[in-house]
């Protein structure tokens, strides 16, 4: 109970910032995909950069602990399904909703696609992999 | 349409984890979530949307689901000293109330920004894609899919492996973030031949 406000702050606060910083715009990532802006490239690196050092001191201060995020053989496959996607449609999971909010109602084929094919992944890997599927809810 | 310089951006894409991790105990992830949902919309009927594991009931379910694997019978709980931290799973309400704030965040900020209501996909799009809404439909809803399905195979997106899984220098998501991005730079770069 206690945690639902924070999860609807945390979604409040994520879907202002995606779309404030231009992740919600189609040219906006074709142009940080082509490299003809480096803006939000600057943001996605320069968060990640904040974050090694905020997740560093957090070990250091309390015993916060996380599950290893090991390489497997959906690694890279999916890693390139995902970023051909990315190009293709503007948007990762959460950017489609985003992108909805702003009143784009083609996100609505995006966020379909992505349900199908989050659904449609079990099927293939159940006749064709061997191997654990990660989630990225694991740790 | 004006956007945050990169360093704002860097900041706020940087306090969403941490805020989340700080007030919940748990690293930051979307692609999760859609699975979560879509696993409860499998196995519907599987617990009610409201209710909440406690860490016991957590730990009793993992028990006898891992002692119906072939040899889980033989599996015996470590000792309370080294048994790791349990947390009671998230709510399909919780999943569908992170998706409905995602959006309104971005109806806020496209609001307050003289942005709403955004029609077209965008003008690039156009040019390379054209106008035919039957197109349209067939790029999003196929490059949906695409997403949909490689970030359940990779275990991960841009929260769960990009910002997260990067900053704390786990190799997978390191391995699996240069590939999206490749993958990204590879394809946009063969779009913008496309016009």
């Amino acid at each position: 109970m206690r945690d639902k406000p924070i999860v609807a702050a945390v979604g409040l606060g994520l879907g202002y910032c995606l779309h404030r910083i231009g992740f919600a715009s189609w040219d906006e990532v074709h142009k940080m995909f082509t490299f003809a802006s480096w803006r939000m490239f600057l943001s996605f690196a320069g968060g990640v950069a904040l974050l090694l050092g905020t997740w560093w001191l957090i070990r250091r201060l309390t015993d916060a602990s996380w599950a290893p995020r090991k390489i497997h053989p959906g690694t890279i496959p999916g890693g390139i399904l995902f970023g051909i996607g990315w190009a293709l449609c503007g948007a990762c999971p959460a950017i489609a909703l985003v992108q909805l909010g702003t009143g784009r109602l083609a996100a609505l084929w995006t966020l379909a696609g992505i349900l199908v094919g989050n659904a449609l992944y079990p099927l293939v890997h159940a006749r064709l992999f061997r191997w654990t599927m990660g989630s990225c809810a694991d740790d | 349409m004006s956007y945050w310089p990169w360093w704002v951006g860097a900041l706020a894409l940087a306090t969403v984890p941490v805020v989340h991790w700080l007030g919940l105990q748990r690293m930051f992830a979307v692609s999760g979530r859609f699975t979560a949902l879509n696993e409860w919309v499998r196995t519907r009927g599987w617990r009610e949307p409201d209710e909440e594991m406690s860490a016991d009931e957590l730990a009793e379910a993992l028990r006898a689901a891992t002692a119906q694997l072939p040899g889980g019978d033989c599996a015996t709980p470590a000792p309370a000293g080294e048994q790791p931290m349990l947390r009671a799973p998230a709510t399909v309400w919780s999943h569908l109330i992170f998706f409905a704030a995602v959006a309104a965040g971005g109806f806020l900020s496209a609001w307050s920004a003289g942005d709403f209501p955004a029609s077209s996909p965008g003008t690039t799009f156009t040019q390379i894609f054209g106008t035919s809404p039957i197109v349209t439909a067939l790029v999003l809803g196929g490059g949906g899919i695409l997403v949909g399905f490689g970030t359940r195979m990779a275990g991960g997106c841009t929260s769960g492996h990009g910002l997260c899984g990067t900053s704390r220098l786990q190799p997978g998501s390191i391995l699996a973030t240069a590939c999206f991005f490749g993958a990204g730079v590879a394809v946009s770069f063969l779009l913008a031949r496309l016009p």
